[in-house]
């Protein structure tokens, strides 16, 4: 009996000890599980001046809510997945930084996000595909990610951290990522540099309208835009021409007139923008939006239009 | 975005017109005039107090962040819409920029509401610097009603240096009225906070049909006991602070009867019978959303 329960007593022991070094090799695991975006939390390590004092927190695109609230709505809108954010304070001022890196899954989507929240006149800097800085804040873009790294304070005085943070941030990116090809199209004349943008959803206001390049022109006191939508095919081009012309003749200025160009096209008055010239080629639409100069925008369009990739 | 020049259908002397006839009412509902008809798609506006400030907003206003498109926001005003919410932090202030442009002409038409980032409610200095950069792009000297974003906890409604910072803005006549907004399902909680502080003008609540809200895009739940909510709004008008309700569409469309699909311009109704809510703040990205969601006052 001794021996029988000396045995049970053992084999018991083995047990738990298995059992606990299942258990002790999960937890080590979760706990040494990084997260995808940890490369980008810069420590006293890489960044001697640099000390986290916040975070990082990481946010999914279900919880992004929880950390900016309805400015969460544009970055779900091109795809954000996940982000990661902290804060710290740098050198002997102990000036608070924080920097926040998004996940946008895509070049498309980083791009996207970033051309949406820029103003042409930032001062522009060579980091990542293309960046600015503003009062309190350094933000670029590089292959999928978007990158911001604010400062409560206004530079100039933290100007050399925030920089120096971003450009660490911006080595731990692979290359990639470049402007959409479909804006080497775009007119030059007038053209606002640091202005395209590439919109995913309600262009112009509208629901049929996405996945839309555009960039801004300024001549004089007139503001207007270059738009090339690019839609799924010819047909589904044809049905969006259809609805805005409908649109245009309920609640433009005017009824459309239709004009020879490319595949299809019309000339309206929209409200807010004045003149528009909307064409068709494939499953391409290209619009002029706001361009008084009919001729001048029917000249730029047609260059637009020979230009196009070719589309069923 | 470039902007036709022009006038905005004669708005001025539409709200001049109606604007006279509302003076002292506190509910009222009005069709557009028929000249307006002719120009623009019919849409009936019913204007509410702002409590008792003596401010007329139109009981469907817009959620100004949900859009960078300057026509939709135009579309709206052009329907009769005259209050919008926006916020510093809405695309670093890009939101606020647009904003600005579209109602340069006729910027005292419109009750602006726009908001302090949570974030830096210990610094007077910089919810002052908020303001006044707000006030810059919006291009205008004074901006309506100015609130603290995300009140989650007692210490941001009664923080001092948020008062501070309001009370200043007040006095130098950057803000006329100051209020929090609260997103948590406690909502009614901080709500009776503030209004016991006797400090604030208004509150930003979330209030919809369903009592909570999963966020359409987020995913995100929150809930909260309507009948303790509802009691709380009372309260806070009976003390004569406003209620500005949020997340309006958030609990998603109202279905009635034996319908197999609601709608939201029906959710929004069901909010429109609670006469304690001075003013939805309505996110609309489309034409089409601006037709349905105003066309809830009709």
């Amino acid at each position: 009996m001794v021996v029988h329960s000396t045995n049970i007593n053992n084999i018991m022991h083995k047990s738990l000890f298995i059992i606990w070094l299942i258990i002790f090799g999960f937890c080590s695991e979760a706990a040494l599980a990084e997260h995808p975006l940890d490369k980008f939390v810069l420590n006293d390590n890489t960044l001697p001046r640099f000390k986290i004092t916040r975070g990082p927190n990481y946010y999914r695109p279900e919880s992004l809510w929880n950390y900016i609230n309805g400015g969460a709505l544009p970055y779900l809108d091109y795809g954000v997945g996940d982000v990661v954010t902290y804060a710290g304070i740098w050198g002997a001022d102990s000036l608070e930084i924080v920097v926040d890196v998004y996940d946008m899954a895509s070049n498309l989507g980083a791009f996207g996000i970033y051309s949406n929240e820029r103003f042409p006149d930032y001062t522009y800097l060579d980091i990542g595909v293309e960046g600015y800085i503003t009062e309190n804040a350094l933000c670029f873009w590089k292959d999928r990610f978007y990158v911001k790294v604010f400062s409560q304070e206004d530079l100039p005085i933290t100007t050399e951290p925030v920089k120096t943070i971003a450009r660490k941030l911006a080595e731990r990116i692979p290359d990639g990522g470049a402007m959409p090809q479909l804006f080497m199209l775009f007119p030059e004349q007038n053209r606002l540099t640091h202005t395209e943008a590439y919109l995913a959803k309600n262009v112009l206001g509208q629901e049929f309208l996405s996945n839309a390049y555009g960039v801004n022109y300024k001549s004089g006191d007139e503001e207007y835009q270059f738009y090339v939508i690019e839609t799924s095919n010819r047909d589904e081009a044809g049905k969006c021409m259809n609805l805005y012309s409908e649109f245009l003749n309920e609640y433009g200025e005017s009824k459309i007139k239709h004009i020879t160009l490319g595949e299809k096209a019309f000339i309206g008055q929209e409200s807010w923008y004045g003149t528009m010239i909307f064409v068709q080629k494939g499953k391409y639409i290209i619009a002029s939006v706001g361009l008084s100069d009919t001729d001048r925008a029917q000249s730029q369009l047609k260059s637009m239009t020979i230009g196009l990739p070719k589309s069923d | 975005m470039a902007k036709k020049s022009g006038n905005v259908c004669n708005r001025k002397e539409f709200l001049k017109r109606t604007g006279q006839s509302i003076l002292g009412a506190g509910v009222a509902t009005f069709a557009c005039p028929a000249f307006i008809k002719n120009v623009r798609a019919a849409a009936n506006v019913e204007y509410r107090a702002l409590g008792s400030t003596g401010i007329k907003v139109t009981s469907i206003g817009l959620g100004g962040s949900r859009t960078n498109e300057p026509s939709v926001l135009k579309r709206a005003f052009d329907m009769g819409v005259n209050f919008i919410d926006t916020g510093r932090m809405y695309a670093q202030g890009r939101n606020e920029e647009m904003i600005g442009k579209v109602i340069k002409d006729f910027r005292k038409d419109i009750v602006i509401q726009s908001k302090i980032d949570q974030k830096i409610q210990d610094d007077a200095q910089a919810m002052g610097k908020s303001i006044d950069d707000s006030l810059k792009a919006l291009q205008t000297d004074y901006i309506d009603i100015m609130i603290i974003r995300g009140a989650t906890s007692e210490k941001a409604v009664n923080n001092p240096v948020v008062r501070e910072a309001f009370s200043k803005a007040k006095e130098a006549g950057k803000i006329r009225l100051c209020g929090f907004s609260s997103h948590s399902g406690e909502s009614h909680k901080i709500l009776r906070m503030g209004v016991d502080a006797k400090f604030y003008d208004v509150a930003m609540i979330p209030y919809n049909h369903a009592g909570n809200f999963r966020h359409t895009v987020y995913g995100i739940y929150s809930e909260w006991d309507q009948e303790a909510l509802e009691n709380e709004f009372k309260y806070a008008v009976s003390q004569g602070m406003s209620i500005i309700a949020m997340k309006t569409c958030s609990g998603g469309p109202l279905v009635k009867g034996d319908e197999t699909r609601g709608s939201y311009q029906d959710a929004l109704k069901w909010n429109l019978r609670n006469k304690d809510v001075s003013v939805m703040a309505v996110g609309m990205a489309s034409f089409r959303e601006v037709a349905e969601d105003v066309g809830a006052m009709s």
